[in-house]
């Protein structure tokens, strides 16, 4: 299991360094765009050109990709921090230091002072949604999935397949068409500020509902098929002839083995989240790393691109790999 | 698993998925809604419509539906039916070009991967797990946003982001018809690898290719929207449905139409794809 742990973890590493260079070459393989972009669109040509040659951005994609990852470690110094540039680019943490993502040409500032603030607000949306997306879908799927045919089991399963069907920004904009225009229950927007007339926790309720539903119904499916598996199985039809109260049968002999398939599929949808995300955040307005993403994209902000899309990799990653060593703990026939 | 039963199955005689089609309601219902909208979209040009792209600046004042404008116009005065079925027209369009696309590459990497085995296959594994890494709509929007929006950078994301899923289910399938008679007796024949991967493999892998063929039609109607409503979908001013909502949500609350019809018809068509997927499973499992 450790040997295996371990094999995993290289794995993952390789993927990541792989997966970097991948968002490295399509974010910077042409390098006037890097100068430019970094600059902005009012620069004179003659400053991209000079950043052009002090950033060496000459040299082969290659090389470029390892100075970069040089300054992402702390091994190297960041070149746009150089006071001959006359930037004015300045990180209280230094020039160099590990996690170094550079110099966000959106917003003026370190990526640094950026990103982390926005990370915890996405982390406290995809959190709640995650724990309402996981109880709401196990019981659902459980319930259908008890007893195929049944009524519950053909409501359930037509309005999951109705919902994964509707896309995040549409379930958007029918729930703001409903709560917002029509009841005027609940906030259009989500710019989680006080001052807005509405507390907190009604900012955050369209949202979490926007991503929980769309998930939710993709879940019960998965789970609603694992249990109809299981409960045709023999050991399920011994327990019930021998005169097992229904209960029992359930939550001792179906559900413990109902339940492996789908808890790989729920940590792999941390993975669909993360796209969900950014959707539900531009339709609310959310001050989140999905819409930061969204908005650097559209800028052109080339350091803040490659952050985001870096740690949106390393927690898709990390959960595939939590989710194949919990696979391996849970299911004794695939430890071989 | 469903690779091993489609293998088992395929030696025998049952009439092929798509003729039993008409046996399951769910997917004909799926199959109506998916008619309609082709419908619509072949006939556009010669139904009696408004010109998609044209402002009717009297409408503006009041947008909403009347005799002129059935559905009311959008935030720039253009009459929405028109841009919906136009805008139905370009959606499908790129989708299924789009997922061919995929396909095409998908079902040569998997064919690849599956006959030759070794350092191919451990090299297009390795690649499709990197890709399959990436969170789906950031792939999409790193992609688009340095490509530039086009109809035919959209196929060449969708191609990038489906292969490898497809590459991974047709190497699945591949790996478990190695073992059938019918490939090695076209060895016995002599025929080329080329030979036995088109003719003998790629024939026998159909079953479940067609299902995930429509499941990933009805993904791609949801990228090429949420693209649209992301700004990274078609240039203005075609009509492109994740546009048109992204271009009326700043108003919804005053004119809540605008941006509710093309959700609907987003809907409609990603809910026909995917009930049409969901009775072609059922009958492949019924097998």
């Amino acid at each position: 299991m450790i040997r295996y742990t371990l094999r995993r973890v290289a794995e993952m590493l390789i993927t990541l360094l792989v997966a970097s260079f991948l968002v490295f070459l399509v974010t910077e393989f042409s390098p006037g765009n890097v100068a430019r972009k970094t600059l902005g669109a009012f620069a004179l040509q003659e400053q991209v050109d000079l950043l052009y040659e002090k950033l060496h951005l000459n040299d082969p994609l290659m090389v470029r990709y390892v100075r970069w990852a040089g300054v992402l470690t702390g091994l190297q110094a960041d070149p746009l921090q150089d006071p001959a540039l006359k930037l004015d680019f300045k990180d209280p943490r230094g020039d160099r230091y590990f996690g170094n993502f550079g110099y966000s040409a959106l917003f003026k500032a370190p990526v640094n002072d950026v990103l982390w603030d926005r990370l915890g607000n996405t982390a406290l949306l995809a959190g709640i949604a995650f724990a309402v997306i996981v109880p709401l879908s196990l019981l659902l799927g459980v319930l259908a999935g008890m007893r195929v045919g049944s009524t519950l089991d053909r409501v359930v399963s037509t309005i999951s397949i109705v919902m994964t069907s509707v896309p995040e920004f549409a379930l958007g904009v029918i729930l703001v068409a409903i709560f917002v225009v029509w009841l005027k229950l609940l906030p259009g927007t989500s710019p989680l500020k006080t001052n807005s007339g509405w507390p907190i926790w009604t900012q955050l309720l369209l949202p979490v509902s926007v991503l929980a539903l769309y998930d939710a119904g993709y879940v019960a499916r998965i789970v609603r098929a694992s249990m109809a598996e299981v409960m045709a199985k023999p050991y399920v039809r011994t327990a019930v002839l021998k005169g097992l109260p229904w209960r029992q049968v359930i939550l001792r002999h179906a559900l413990r083995n109902a339940m492996i398939a789908p808890f790989t599929v729920i940590l792999l949808q941390i993975n669909w989240l993360i796209g969900g995300v950014v959707v539900t955040e531009l339709v609310f307005a959310y001050p989140g790393f999905g819409r930061m993403l969204l908005d650097a994209s559209l800028f052109g902000d080339v350091s803040l691109i490659e952050a985001a899309t870096l740690i949106a990799l390393f927690v898709a990653t990390a959960t595939q790999l939590i989710s194949d060593i919990g696979y391996r703990l849970l299911d004794p026939q695939a430890r071989r | 698993m469903s690779a091993s039963t489609s293998a088992e199955t395929a030696g025998r005689p049952t009439p092929s998925l798509l003729r039993r089609l008409p046996t399951s309601r769910v997917a004909m219902v799926g199959l109506t809604i998916v008619l309609i909208w082709v419908l619509l979209a072949i006939l556009a040009p010669f139904l009696p419509l408004p010109d998609p792209n044209k402002s009717d600046y009297a409408a503006m004042a009041k947008p909403f539906s009347s005799a002129k404008h059935w559905l009311g116009v959008d935030p720039l005065g253009r009459d929405l039916l028109a841009r919906i079925i136009w805008g139905g027209r370009t959606v499908l369009e790129v989708a299924p070009l789009a997922v061919l696309a995929a396909y095409t590459v998908g079902c040569i990497m998997g064919l690849l991967a599956g006959y030759y085995r070794g350092w191919v296959d451990i090299a297009l594994s390795r690649f499709s797990d990197v890709i399959l890494s990436f969170p789906v709509v950031v792939l999409y929007v790193i992609l688009i946003a340095n490509i530039g929006p086009s109809a035919l950078n959209i196929v060449v994301a969708v191609v990038l982001a489906s292969a490898p899923g497809i590459s991974r289910i047709v190497r699945g399938l591949v790996l478990s018809l190695m073992h059938q008679e019918f490939v090695a007796a076209a060895y016995l024949r002599r025929e080329t690898d080329i030979f036995v991967m088109i003719v003998e493999l790629l024939p026998n892998c159909r079953g479940p290719l067609i299902t995930d063929f429509c499941l990933r039609l009805g993904y791609t109607t949801i990228t090429i929207g949420t693209l649209g409503f992301l700004g990274l979908g078609l240039p203005p001013p075609n009509p492109d449905w994740g546009g048109m909502v992204k271009q009326a949500t700043s108003m919804i609350t005053v004119f809540p139409h605008m941006s509710l019809y093309p959700t609907v018809a987003l809907v409609s068509l990603i809910l026909g794809f995917n009930l049409l997927a969901d009775g072609l499973t059922e009958l492949s499992q019924a097998d």
